[in-house]
């Protein structure tokens, strides 16, 4: 019995104490979970007032923070390390862990979650979020126009003839329409040949196909190590090393495409770049 | 044939403190365990009310649920796996071969692909119940009134390579890598910051299965002597199948609802402990029962000892020693008979 009421008198305290806090005080102490929102953070906070991120942020293939994320704490996600560094604002992906969100925002802790995003608009969306949580709204408006500005920079180069791009990754892989690099081709002025066959989402293009759709540009994701993979074996395809040889085959910075930052600008300049080379080439021929 | 059938005899009484005493000190083992420092300590200050806020908060509502849940779903997957071996006197079966497992899974992988767990903390378990529930009445359906073993095993391998068939077709068509990464990491079964929501949603379920599952005890000491042989003591074959496949649904369901499918616990315990009970098959169920527990228990503390980082999972470790030391025991056993 004694037990119960010190769960009840305790239950009461933290009710209050939810009460009769002002609604929008600026947290001082922030916890990053998930990669996308450890890198706004970054962008947004004063360094002093982040206590960790995710341990994902200082990893090369999907970091674009690197150098800004080391020397932080970093979290695995697990819900008792990050009850001990006392956060008072937890920040999440939508697609964090949920058994470890519900048990955080039962136990009273701020969480805001941040959703995957499709397209550009999604991005302004996600760091205004981030920054009317962290209680840095003008640091968010500040960035969005940085955003708009730069983003109609890139976009003011003509657009002549669109070539049409296709992603072929590790395992025949590639990415349709309703995702974030599908977004990145079409505002750098490019066709995505995997939206064009009907693709949503991730999916698995055949090398036949490939071999029998017009292509301009392969986008080939990352750089690889040249230690070979199984998943990596169809690049070795006699078939595809022909194809790759007539096309103008790239590889990317993976981590600028992975999350809604302002990092997709870059992604988007490269592209802008290589979409140059192109008309320089099809116009020397 | 002695009809009366407590759940552990005098004979096996050291047997049974002994399971009792270790599983107190895997439960007690797993309130210890953690990321944080928080230990025995802190643990024997909860009993006289002195403990930290914090540690209150990191022992009663993030390590006492998880410990509870594993004590209750090692339970469950330790007598599943005893009933059904005796129930089809086949050492090789185990509790997720009426199909129950592979369609909570499925049901929880939904949950995951259309965005429904993430609305509130029971949705995924919710939904995995459910599906559970409708593959056991499929199962039914197919085995057939009056069909034998051999028609339930089919029914319940139909329904399992069904069900695994539309949980890759989920991972297949899932609208971005996050949520195909969040459903695999899900299939690999783990216990890690479930909260008492979990345990009082699959608490119910799983005392109703189980209290289904003792009832079969004295039935089945009567099927080791074959079938026809329990029918003329007057047993109802009809009956004890249904009470099996409900039970089993009830208890196996549920705790792959929280758990997610964890494999090997409920197909290596009941062969651990047989010998020590005499062969009998009512004797087994509470000695396998507790083993479970004892060793989901442990595995769930070894988890979180061998990883500092990012938690190895529950299923992958489970498996990982399950299944060499199942090969193990085929070797002895194999010994022991040629001799």
């Amino acid at each position: 019995m004694a037990f119960s009421w010190r769960c009840l008198i305790f239950l009461l305290i933290a009710v209050s104490e939810i009460w009769l806090e002002p609604v929008l005080a600026k947290p001082e102490r922030i916890v990053s979970i998930n990669l996308c929102t450890d890198q706004l953070l970054m962008l947004l906070a004063d360094r002093d007032r982040i206590i960790s991120v995710s341990y994902l942020a200082t990893k090369k293939d999907t970091s674009a923070m690197i150098r800004e994320a080391t020397g932080i704490t970093k979290n695995h996600g697990r819900a008792e390390e990050i009850m001990l560094m006392k956060p008072d604002l937890i920040l999440a992906g939508s697609f964090t862990s949920h058994p470890t969100v519900f048990l955080l925002k039962k136990l009273g802790y701020r969480i805001v979650e941040v959703p995957v995003i499709r397209n550009l608009d999604d991005i302004r969306q996600n760091i205004k979020t981030v920054a009317e949580a962290i209680g840095e709204p003008q640091r968010g408006i500040k960035m969005i126009a940085n955003f708009d500005d730069r983003l109609s920079a890139l976009q003011a180069s003509p657009t002549t003839k669109k070539p049409i791009a296709v992603f072929y990754r590790e395992n025949s892989y590639t990415t349709g329409g309703h995702t974030l690099a599908n977004a990145i081709l079409d505002t750098a002025g490019m066709l995505n040949l995997a939206k064009q066959l009907g693709i949503s989402g991730s999916g698995h293009l055949p090398l036949e196909t490939l071999l029998t759709h017009p292509s301009d540009i392969l986008i080939l994701g990352r750089k690889r190590s040249q230690k070979g993979s199984v998943a990596a074996a169809a690049f070795d395809h006699p078939a595809f090393k022909k194809l790759a040889e007539s096309r103008l085959a790239i590889t990317i910075h993976n981590p600028y495409w992975i999350c809604g930052t302002p990092f997709v600008l870059d992604a988007i300049e490269h592209l802008v770049t290589v979409k140059k080379t192109w008309q320089k080439t099809l116009s020397s021929r | 044939m002695p009809l009366k059938s407590p759940l552990f005899s005098i004979e096996h009484c050291s047997l049974f403190l002994v399971l009792l005493l270790l599983t107190i000190l895997t439960f007690a083992g797993s309130l210890i365990v953690g990321a944080s420092s928080v230990g025995w300590k802190d643990l024997l200050s909860v009993f006289v009310g002195q403990e930290s806020e914090m540690a209150h908060l990191i022992l009663l509502e993030i390590r006492l649920p998880r410990a509870l849940l594993g004590l209750m779903v090692g339970f469950t997957l330790g007598l599943g796996g005893a009933v059904l071996q005796g129930y089809l006197r086949n050492p090789l079966a185990e509790p997720g071969l009426i199909g129950v497992s592979g369609a909570a899974s499925f049901g929880a992988v939904i949950t995951i692909y259309t965005g429904a767990a993430g609305l509130f903390a029971l949705a995924l378990p919710l939904g995995s119940i459910l599906t559970a529930l409708f593959a056991v009445f499929l199962v039914q359906l197919l085995a057939g009134k009056n069909g034998g073993s051999l028609r339930l095993i089919l029914a319940g391998i139909a329904v399992t390579s069904f069900a695994s068939a539309l949980t890759s077709l989920a991972l297949n068509m899932a609208p971005n890598p996050f949520v195909s990464l969040e459903i695999m990491f899900w299939l690999m079964g783990s216990l890690a910051d479930r909260s008492f929501e979990h345990v009082w949603l699959v608490m119910p379920f799983m005392i109703i299965g189980w209290a289904l599952l003792f009832k079969l005890g004295r039935s089945l000491d009567a099927l080791t002597l074959g079938e026809d042989a329990a029918q003329t003591l007057g047993f109802n074959l009809k009956h004890i199948r249904h009470l099996m496949i409900i039970g089993v649904a009830l208890s196996v369901g549920a705790a792959t609802s929280v758990s997610g499918s964890i494999g090997f616990v409920g197909l290596v315990v009941p062969h651990l402990l047989r010998r020590w009970v005499g062969h009998k098959p009512s004797a087994l169920l509470l000695a396998s029962g507790l083993g479970g527990a004892i060793l989901l228990l442990t595995a769930d503390i070894a988890v979180r000892l061998l990883t500092t980082g990012t938690e190895l999972k529950l299923g992958v470790l489970t498996s990982l020693i399950g299944a060499p030391f199942f090969l193990f025991l085929i070797v002895k056993t194999k010994r022991n008979t040629m001799s």
